[in-house]
């Protein structure tokens, strides 16, 4: 009888351990562009509005590109006040937080724009995992950068109908082709994860950020239609070939430019992201 | 009773056991005395201090490791501890562990046993563990990811596919590269004075696997960043691009040098920075076009259509030079007709000898047909003092669309008009434009200019 007792309580010990509520811990308080160097140094300031083109992620022939993602950076404080402005690393107490992960939920139900399809969203997860790191630094705000939209995901937002048709116009032909001034208000949330220096789970606030998707708004390819590369082609994305650079006027177009944080994703970098996936010189005969 | 006692040993044993297999006793901290901070970025002299830029990516290029990782490529982590008890003395490593649940595929079951989690791989870190004096943190560098494990990771299959290492026309700087993220799970390992093993929390590094992310093609392009001497190949994400120095070409003209000159000088001036090429490359890739389009006054053969955001004469321009081997700040002159070309009958408007049964010439005025009054035809230059010339905005009014032609010139020759031509360098820049986006439209017009004898008309008139 005591045994079982002991037994008992020995497990409702470990299923009371397992449902312990998360502890809002740290607070979400802006979105920083991560800059042209991709640091996100603040250097930039916060970012008002989400931006991603969708272009090409999806095509008949194929996406162009290897990936394309959301990388999104955030800055977060301490929820506790009193603190923040305490060196972190005088006494690791609870409120020393290192990050780990970042969850994030697409939210679908706004009344603005009507919701993917059940198909796209049956392909989507209520809620997936990106990594991240940092600590609550010493010195620095502590930033946390992820793919709040990973590769996966931008792909199954490409697929989707009602997308393409809120990024699209209708010609007179009756053809559909992107129109890079309309848009789709994706509403995205996330929370940071992490442990504090006692080894408990933490978590931040639900942080909304709204993602404007379009196509061709931030994504310029030098060829019309954007091709998908062929092997062995004689140009480079983003780069002049030796032939291109002893080639007379007229002049080469101009090389492809990315940044690694932009890619289509507004983040305080280059205006228009332009890439030169398949075209070489095609010199115009008079 | 001993029976129950040894039961009751073994069952609270057993659930303390379950108990840490459910909360992942990997994760709890041995001791806070050790921390780690944070990492931090490299300096381009390939130093790092405990202030240096903190890491925020780590990005990993594996580029060229091959089935033995015979290059021996290996991702160095800069880590800032701080080091409360100020161990200094005892072996130090960090213990790693590698998890890959940010991505939709996962590694193969040979890198996810070789890798395992539970395996706890040891990475030795050494140096001075007592930070300055009043100062507890301090830096330390280690491969996280060291040499056999990249080795692992670069030759995965399911990496190797998310990776696209097949095809590198994209992979390279500027390009929409493939990413593999891998997270590393970093604990601190050291010695205490007391011979007391201190083991830190957890620290979490996101670093992205690339296949040449981090390269450019061709190499010798690299010229907006200085050549650094140390691990080009990680972190280095804030490259953009350096455009090479080319040629910039714009064309200007005064109009004939005299009245009735049937030849006009067009001047291309090369305001970029390197040369333009000269015959061996003219041969190659053909010399650059200056063109002249007649846009005022409306004259035979001309129609309206939109190039690279310009409204121009779809059968201009009516007469090209080709020019080459321009050094920077110089100019070139070439001479084009004043006139459309026409066929020898006189009337016929034409581009070439094929569009003519005989040929195609030069022509000695400008041929005007208007509704009612048949064919006239006109001198370009200042029209004289009683001569209604054309000041109309559209800049496509003809002499008899504002309410009469020009009379006759006072010495009886023909009635002169003011004419409005456009003269453009390297139109072919734009070819390659997906669609005449505004600033397209800046770049094109910054090629061309506008003359006319009369001011008035150019101001008005000029659709640049």
């Amino acid at each position: 009888m005591i045994c079982r007792a002991v037994l008992l309580i020995s497990l409702a010990g470990c299923v009371q351990s397992q449902q312990e509520a998360e502890e809002v811990a740290m607070t979400i308080t802006s979105v920083i562009a991560g800059g042209p160097k991709c640091t996100w140094d603040g250097s930039t300031g916060p970012l008002l509005g989400g931006e991603m083109d969708l272009i090409s992620v999806a095509s008949p022939g194929g996406s162009i590109g290897h990936s394309r993602r959301y990388p999104i950076g955030v800055q977060w404080v301490l929820s506790s006040g009193g603190a923040e402005n305490e060196d972190p690393g005088e006494n690791f107490g609870e409120n020393f937080i290192t990050l780990k992960d970042a969850e994030v939920r697409l939210i679908f139900d706004d009344a603005v724009v009507l919701p993917p399809t059940d198909e796209t969203r049956g392909n989507l997860p209520a809620t997936y995992v990106v990594p991240t790191m940092g600590t609550q630094d010493i010195g620095t705000p502590p930033i946390a950068v992820f793919d709040l939209i990973p590769t996966w995901v931008a792909q199954r937002l490409a697929l989707d109908s009602q997308i393409w048709i809120d990024t699209s116009s209708e010609s007179n032909l009756g053809t559909r082709t992107p129109a890079k001034g309309k848009n789709y208000l994706l509403a995205t949330e996330f929370r940071l994860r992490g442990f504090n220096a006692g080894g408990k789970a933490v978590v931040s606030n639900w942080f909304r950020w709204v993602i404007s998707l379009c196509r061709g708004c931030r994504m310029r390819f030098t060829s019309t239609p954007p091709m998908r590369p062929t092997a062995n082609f004689p140009s480079f994305p983003g780069h002049y070939d030796a032939d291109m650079l002893t080639r007379p006027e007229p002049l080469p177009a101009r090389p492809g430019v990315i940044s690694w944080c932009s890619a289509g994703v507004r983040n305080g970098g280059f205006a228009v992201d332009v890439v030169m996936p398949s075209q070489p010189l095609r010199p115009r005969v008079y | 009773m001993h029976r129950c006692a040894y039961s009751l040993g073994f069952i609270a044993l057993t659930s303390l056991l379950a108990c840490n297999s459910f909360t992942d006793s990997t994760e709890t901290p041995t001791t806070t005395s050790i921390m780690i901070l944070g990492s931090v970025l490299s300096e381009p002299t390939c130093e790092a201090s405990v202030s240096s830029e903190r890491l925020v990516r780590g990005i990993f290029d594996i580029k060229n490791v091959d089935s033995t990782n015979s290059i021996g490529k290996e991702y160095l982590a800069n880590l800032v501890i701080r080091d409360q008890t100020q161990t200094g003395v005892g072996a130090k490593k960090l213990i790693v562990e590698y998890e890959f649940a940010g991505n939709l595929i996962q590694p193969t079951a040979a890198t996810r046993n070789a890798l395992r989690d539970c395996v706890e791989l040891g990475v030795p870190f050494g140096g001075w563990t007592q930070g300055d004096e009043n100062q507890e943190s301090l830096l330390v560098s280690s491969p996280v990811i060291p040499e056999h494990v990249t080795q692992i990771l670069a030759n995965d299959p399911a990496i190797a596919g998310q990776l696209h290492r097949d095809n590198d026309v994209m992979n390279t700087v500027s390009g929409l590269p493939g990413y593999y993220t891998v997270q590393v799970k970093i604990q601190a390992l050291s010695l205490g004075l007391n011979g007391q093993w201190l083991r830190s929390p957890p620290y979490f590094m996101t670093i992205d696997l690339c296949d040449g992310c981090l390269e450019r093609v061709p190499k010798q392009l690299v010229q907006d960043q200085p050549e650094l001497s140390c691990r080009t190949y990680q972190d280095r994400i804030w490259q953009t691009l350096g455009y090479p120095e080319f040629p910039d070409l714009a064309a200007k003209t005064e109009g004939p040098l005299n009245d009735g000159d049937l030849n006009m000088p067009l001047e291309t001036v090369n305001g970029g920075g390197t040369q333009t090429l000269g015959s061996l490359g003219a041969k190659r890739g053909g010399r650059s076009k200056t063109a002249v389009w007649l846009v005022t006054p409306n004259h035979d053969g001309k129609t309206e259509f939109s190039y690279a955001g310009i409204q121009v004469p779809e059968r201009n321009p009516y007469a090209t030079c080709g020019v080459g081997n321009i050094l920077p700040g110089e100019s070139e002159n070439c001479l084009v007709p004043t006139y459309p070309k026409v066929c020898e009958d006189g009337a016929t408007p034409c581009d070439n000898n094929d569009d003519c049964v005989g040929n195609c010439i030069a022509a000695p005025s400008l041929r005007i047909t208007e509704e009612g009054q048949g064919t006239r035809q006109f001198l370009c230059g200042t029209p004289t003092e009683n001569t209604n010339t054309n000041t109309g905005t559209g800049g496509d009014a003809g002499p008899g669309s504002d309410g009469g032609t020009p009379p006759p010139a006072a010495d009886g020759g023909l009635p002169i008009v003011a004419c409005l031509y456009i003269v453009c360098a390297d139109v072919d820049n734009e070819v390659l434009e997906w669609s005449p986006d505004p600033e397209d439209r800046e770049n094109a017009k910054s090629n061309c200019t506008c003359y006319s004898e009369d001011s008035d008309l150019v101001e008005n008139g000029c659709p640049l």
